[in-house]
């Protein structure tokens, strides 16, 4: 049903399906009366609609495939009883949360308390504008893309300032610093390695950044050299940080705060920031699967060229064969998201701030001058047309060897040099104890 | 360890564990639940199946009537003073419990104080051991006063049984009452006997003077 | 408003109401499935609060482990804060000093909620009950108790049939049916708390439990389809007087 709207979407909008909308009964009057005001109305209304049902259901499907993956990782089994497999669970969370009493802080301020959320929702909601889902499935392929996607991802430290300083509450408050610290930190790497992939593809729209990583895997630009292979660990290490995902949770963290910024929040208004922190993280993964993997693009080079020649009926083909590809990478990288929450534990807030500052931050401004000056140097055909392979081979080998060395044995940890008990004779020793013998 | 040391035990320690955790996930054999079921899902004599329940839990206690002699050695070491023990020795109630010994009306355990220490079961005598702690662990009710085990029926404590209880009592006073006058009567009568006795020996003493006085 | 001016309106359902039987039936099924809906949604998702205060709270933990999995049964996310949960399982002893914020607890999680009081300590004071000058006997002095638990501590299972208990307890209730009597069930006063001043203790009635506090989107969906006189629209439940 999804697949169908955003087609339909999509497809209305490129003029491919003769969709004659001036037909409808209401809709044709007023599009023939004010077309100026009332086509992009109706995009616009099309268009969120689209959003808002996509991340509603991708939201319950990764709830649920987030507390799957926590139980097998744990040994359990998970919700089992609410629908087959416990399918229906996160349906019945949200249709609960909606049913829950509303309760406003007699002392919080209320206007912000209330618009907190809505602001957070927001943020997240407009990333969607930009995504690139297929040849034509894209809401708005701006040219300033990137940027835009940039400049709406701080709307979330706006809401979040209002929720917790509206709470009234300590914990609430204490959750918006860290998050705000945490958030704005994290800013830094990530434009830097958006800089870094907008240097090689001279261009800011993301449509323009899929299409220059058609063709072979190897073209996409994970692989187009050592160093923006690095950049895009860098960029997923802070997208992390940016989605408050473990180990960077801190302003959520509950055992020190109760619950971070939306300890007063119940039942609608916290499953708003509940669907925001969802649809975020697949927002920081489709956006890492443009910038790095290829987007929509297969990274098989001759469906790729298929996709981008074919017409009419084959045209809306290419644009699902998009959809899938696109969905399959940001689904991945949100499920290594969700398998690094169950493996690490909690990190301190300094040790947060040491990791930006002090390693992604450094680390990024080495990607985007080495990589450009690699660019600069090769040129991108330095041994002919198959030099995005070997680059491809340069960049894996590194990983490799890498990996190699992780796996080497290693020697053996001397616990008794670290741990030894001290000797009674150590512990007790007389200045003249050597004298006695 | 220095900078660069670091970052690599970081990445080196992070994949370990994400090795870890992923070995768990696609490994179906590392699940350990043990399915409870619900009990809709439950079927017929399936009732609070766990397995592997160890052979000393300590669970809801069970009765053998039969054994009870009602000396109340549970009832006076029980810490919380959650057993109830009404009945007689001394002759039949009708309707209560018959046992060997003592004829039972109610054994109540208060499972809102029960701590499940196995004290009354220690203090059980060993020449007729009857209370015992099952393998039952369920006792959960909507309210206080159904938290209550008549273990006599092995149900909760009822409102009629608590009827029959209250009845009971009187009964019991009555029979221990009679046994009071019977033994009154005995203790009177062997008094009497006694009495006889002596002042028979005094007339047989009085009539030979030489014999008794030695004996004194 | 008058009840003639509110036209869009649905007029209260029961005896005094004028509507037909067709429309009753109708306004009935519509409710009762709707009824239906939100209670599967409520016992499907009730997530207890992370709220140990002793041994038995190491129980309630193993419940939530690999062994008896709660995740099962959508009890899963242990949330930390009150406003978010829906069920609060006091497990453990509940001494004078921690009453208050067991009730402060208690009053800032929102409706509908439930409580278990898990363990003997909880229950009546347990090993307390005698002798603990500090402790108090039954945590239903404080807070109204749905479900009790009782053990020492009890059995991850046997904490399990309790949520089981509040699940069939939620299955019973009705949220948006209104037959046109006012009748909130208060519980009936507790003989334990004569004197004390609130009568919270022993529970709703659990077959009479119909009518909890307006909640949220439901409460105002009540009180749009029941109670559209302008009147006393913003007027509580509390009052239990009839029209």
């Amino acid at each position: 049903m999804l697949t169908g709207l955003l087609l339909a979407a999509g497809s209305a909008g490129r003029g491919l399906i003769d969709l004659d909308l001036t037909s409808l009964p209401l809709v044709g009057e007023m599009l023939a009366e004010h077309p100026t005001i009332a086509w992009p109305l109706l995009m616009l209304a099309i268009g969120c609609g689209v959003v808002i049902g996509y991340i509603t259901v991708f939201s319950l499907l990764a709830v649920y495939a987030e507390r799957k993956i926590s139980a097998f990782m744990q040994s359990r089994l998970g919700p089992m009883e609410v629908g087959p497999y416990g399918l229906l669970q996160t349906a019945a969370d949200g249709l609960k949360l909606l049913a829950k009493e509303d309760i406003i802080p007699r002392d919080a301020d209320k206007l912000l308390y209330i618009i907190g959320p809505i602001f957070v929702f927001t943020g997240v909601w407009l990333s969607f504008v930009v995504l690139p889902y297929g040849p034509d499935l894209i809401v708005a392929d701006l040219n300033v893309g990137l940027l835009f996607l940039a400049a709406v991802a701080s709307i979330e430290v706006v809401g979040v300032l209002m929720a917790g300083w509206a709470s009234n509450n300590k914990w609430a408050l204490f959750g918006t610093m860290r998050m705000i610290t945490q958030l704005v930190s994290y800013e830094i790497p990530i434009g830097l390695s958006f800089v870094a992939v907008v240097a090689i593809s001279g261009s800011l729209s993301m449509q323009e950044i899929t299409l220059d990583q058609q063709g072979w895997f190897w073209n996409w630009y994970l692989f187009r050299n050592p160093f923006l292979f690095v950049g895009f660990f860098l960029y997923f290490i802070a997208s992390l940080a940016e989605t408050k995902r473990a180990p960077f949770d801190l302003p959520e963290a509950e055992s020190e705060l109760v619950a971070g910024f939306h300890t007063e929040y119940t039942g609608m208004r916290f499953s708003l920031f509940f669907l925001a922190e969802y649809a975020a993280m697949y927002v920081v993964s489709a956006t890492a699967a443009v910038l790095f993997l290829g987007g929509w693009c297969t990274g098989f080079a001759f469906i790729d060229s298929w996709m981008m020649e074919s017409a009419g009926f084959q045209r809306v083909l290419a644009n699902v064969v998009g959809l899938t590809s696109i969905t399959i990478k940001a689904w991945f990288l949100v499920a290594v998201m969700m398998w690094l929450r169950w493996t690490l534990p909690r990190i301190r807030l300094d040790q947060v701030m040491y990791v930006c500052l002090k390693v992604l931050l450094p680390f990024s401004f080495g990607v985007l001058v080495f990589s450009t000056l690699w660019e600069l140097v090769t040129d991108g055909t330095l041994f002919g047309d198959w030099w995005p392979l070997f680059q491809f081979l340069i960049s894996i080998g590194g990983f490799g060897l890498l990996m190699m060395n992780f796996m080497a044995k290693e020697r053996p940890y001397d616990i008794e040099a670290d741990f030894r008990p001290l000797r009674h004779s150590e512990v007790h020793a007389a200045p003249d104890a050597g004298a006695r013998g | 360890m220095g900078y660069f040391g670091d970052i690599y035990d970081v990445s080196k320690s992070i994949l370990t564990g994400m090795g870890v955790t992923l070995k768990y996930f696609v490994n179906p054999k590392t699940i350990t639940t043990v399915q409870y079921k619900r009990p809709e899902r439950r079927g017929e004599g399936e009732l609070h199946e766990v397995p592997h329940l160890p052979d000393m839990h300590k669970g809801i206690h069970y009765l053998e009537t039969e054994e009870c002699i009602m000396c109340w050695q549970c009832a006076n070491i029980c810490p919380v003073d959650c057993i109830v023990i009404e009945g007689t020795r001394d002759g039949e109630v009708e309707g209560a419990y018959q046992g060997n010994r003592a004829n039972l009306t109610r054994f109540t355990i208060d499972y809102s104080l029960c701590i499940y220490c196995n004290l009354c079961c220690e203090a059980c005598p060993e020449t007729s051991t009857c209370i015992h702690m099952g393998k039952e662990f369920d006792f959960t009710s909507y309210d206080q006063g159904s938290l209550v085990k008549n273990l006599l029926t092995d149900e909760k404590f009822t409102k009629e049984d608590l009827r029959f209880t209250t009845n009971a009592q009187s009964k019991i006073e009555e029979l221990a009452e009679e046994k009071k006058r019977k033994a009154a009567e005995a203790q009177a009568a062997r008094k009497a006997a006694a009495a006889a006795k002596k002042a028979a020996a005094a007339k047989k003493a009085a009539s030979t003077p030489d014999t008794p006085a030695k004996k004194d | 408003m008058s009840e003639q001016s509110s036209g869009m309106r649905l007029q209260p359902l029961g005896p005094s109401g004028d509507l037909s039987d067709e429309e009753l039936l109708k306004h009935n099924i519509f409710i009762t499935k709707a009824d239906d809906l939100i209670n599967w949604a409520r016992r499907s998702s009730v997530w207890p609060m992370t709220f140990g205060l002793a041994c038995c709270a190491i129980e309630m933990m193993a419940t939530g482990a690999s062994r008896t999995d709660i995740d099962r049964f959508g009890s899963g996310p242990f949330r930390a804060t009150p406003r978010q949960a829906d069920l609060m399982i006091v497990a453990g002893t509940v001494t004078h000093k921690m009453a208050p914020r067991v009730k402060r607890l208690y009053d800032q999680m929102p409706e509908p909620k439930y409580v278990i009081a898990m363990g003997a300590c909880v229950c009546r004071g347990g090993p307390y009950h005698k002798f603990g000058y500090h402790v108090v006997k039954g945590v239903d002095l404080i807070v109204p108790v749905d479900v009790y638990v009782p053990g020492c501590p009890p059995r991850p299972e046997a904490l399990l049939e309790g949520v089981f208990r509040i699940q069939d307890k939620i299955r019973r209730e009705r949220t948006l049916y209104y037959d046109g009597q006012r009748r909130l069930t208060r519980p009936a006063p507790n003989p334990r708390l004569e004197g004390h001043a609130g009568n919270w203790a022993n529970g709703f009635d659990v077959e009479g439990a119909d009518a909890p506090k307006s909640a949220g989107f439901i409460g105002w969906l009540r009180e749009f389809l029941f109670e559209g006189h302008g009147d006393d629209h913003g007027h509580g439940h509390d009052d239990g007087h009839g029209h």
